[in-house]
């Protein structure tokens, strides 16, 4: 009896304290400095979660990338992502990892990963050159097509496709 | 007692506790643990299919993401045990086909909670080896996981359960699909959070109470537009802000009034559209199939009846837990 008392005391308090990971955790409005402390725990024991679904505002812009690799004899090379809308569904799936890739990376311009991925890209080129990337230089270009404000009528269609007018280097990598 | 003398307590203490030890610990039908177990499991797998491939590519030091530049850009609370071993071919690809077996057992259901927990503990190194290519179904398949050890989840449809009456084969209370199951609870309240996250952090947006944001989200071309949608659904201003704004009340509301009987039903029933038509229109990956994994918490076994048009099985304990 008591220990069956006992555990029930002890389930109740792993559940409260569950309760108070998930909601301090996962709504905006929780106390920042509760949500801080409840943090840690949540992230180790898989509890971290942020549901910021195409929130507070969802994105405006549509990019893509293009790489500019220059090898060590010289030569270059040029590699883009691909272009989504003409992508079937089964690419899309197929694919979904290297879109977050490219679409959680691409505004972080001093990012650890960048060098890997120019490393990659090198070798992904000059598939028959197992040392490609050695000495070779990779720039990566971001090239975006900003969403004209809803306020700008009449709306362009949603089916027009996107004119990426605007490009910016996100990182050069010199590979050694 | 009368209202003047003012209220008890000890009494509302008392409530509380009743109320408390009611909906956690009171019966609830095993079979929803399992379907979502089977369900959970089947996301899963279907997840490592389509990263099986890359494997090489995302978790080796030959690939894009070195082990050192994996923690240098990591959560600082996170962990992997992939970190701690050799980011070769060889072990990612023994540890990928560790994972996928402990997937396996959790969807036939053979030790069940420590499965659950193995799939956990390598999703997460997995995860947290690379989050660069990490979006929202990673979140939801991970919660989703650690309430799958809390709850008896291989208690129905289960190898657990065909060896529990291997051993003993006489039918007995303790074969009722209605046990104790906390760990279900947790997770209806985990969903409810997750939609009800998603709308406050939406009312906080000012395209979302202007009713433009959906005319933003549809001209996402790395999203948008996976099956041939008409072209002024997306292109009409009225239409956008309808659709807009009715999926921040759904957001909001659905949480609230999932939890009544008379309104259970409607909410998930629109939850579940939710989800497909997002999934018709929108390239999410397993999102939609995540979170429609979790919302099997829900459904109740005299849903089914209802779906086939047949009325409420008796075989069924009363529903206490009901709200």
């Amino acid at each position: 009896m008591l220990v069956a008392r006992l555990r029930l005391v002890l389930v109740n308090a792993l559940i409260a304290v569950i309760l108070a990971v998930v909601l301090l955790d996962a709504l905006p409005q929780a106390p920042a400095a509760l949500g801080d402390l409840v943090r840690p725990l949540a992230r180790r024991v898989g509890l971290g979660q942020h549901w910021q679904v195409f929130a507070p505002d969802p994105d405006s812009v549509n990019m893509r990338f293009r790489a500019e690799i220059t090898y060590r004899d010289g030569q270059t090379a040029v590699w883009r992502s691909p272009n989504w809308p003409q992508q079937s569904v089964w690419e899309r799936m197929a694919g979904h990892r290297r879109e977050e890739w490219l679409d959680n990376g691409w505004g972080q311009e001093d990012s650890p990963a960048w060098p890997g991925w120019a490393r990659h890209l090198a070798r992904l080129m000059r598939p028959d050159d197992p040392q490609a990337d050695r000495d070779a230089e990779v720039k990566i270009v971001v090239e975006q097509y900003s969403i004209p404000p809803a306020s700008d009528r009449p709306w362009r269609s949603w089916r027009e496709p996107s004119t990426f007018d605007e490009s910016w280097t996100l990182t050069i990598e010199k590979l050694p | 007692m009368s209202q003047s003398e003012g209220y008890s307590l000890v009494a509302a203490w008392q409530a509380l506790a009743r109320g408390w030890n009611r909906f956690f610990h009171a019966p609830q039908d095993t079979r929803v643990c399992a379907a979502v177990r089977i369900a959970q499991a089947a996301v899963l797998l279907v997840n490592l299919a389509f990263l099986y491939p890359d494997l090489n590519l995302w978790y080796t030091d030959g690939g894009v993401l070195p082990s050192a530049a994996s923690r240098e850009m990591g959560d600082p609370f996170g962990w992997s045990l992939l970190w701690h071993l050799p980011a070769t071919r060889g072990v990612v690809h023994a540890c990928f086909w560790v994972l996928v077996g402990h997937t396996v057992l959790l969807l036939l259901g053979f030790c069940s909670r420590i499965n659950a927990m193995a799939v956990l503990v390598w999703l997460i190194s997995f995860q947290n080896r690379n989050e660069q290519i990490l979006d929202g179904e990673d979140f939801v398949m991970r919660v989703i996981l650690v309430f799958l050890i809390l709850m008896p989840g291989g208690w129905c449809w289960s190898v657990d359960a065909w060896l529990r009456r291997w051993r003993s084969p006489i039918a007995s209370a303790s074969d009722s699909p209605w046990q104790p199951a906390w760990g279900l609870r947790l997770l209806q309240i985990q969903m409810a959070t997750i939609y009800f996250s998603a709308g406050l952090w939406k009312a906080a947006g000012a395209s979302w109470i202007d009713g433009t944001a959906l005319y933003y989200v549809a001209r996402l071309d790395d999203y948008f537009g996976k099956f041939p949608t008409p072209a002024f659904l997306f292109d009409t201003p009225w239409l956008v802000a309808l659709i807009t704004w009715s999926v921040v009340l759904g957001e909001l509301l659905v949480p609230l009034f999932i939890w009544f009987r008379e309104t259970r039903r409607l909410c998930l029933v629109a939850a579940i559209l939710f989800h497909l038509a997002n999934e018709y229109t929108m390239h999410l990956f397993l999102f939609h199939w995540a979170m429609l994994a979790g919302w099997l918490a829900f459904v109740r076994a005299e849903d089914f009846a209802w779906l086939a048009g047949r009325p409420r099985s008796n075989s069924a304990l009363p529903l206490t837990s009901d709200l």
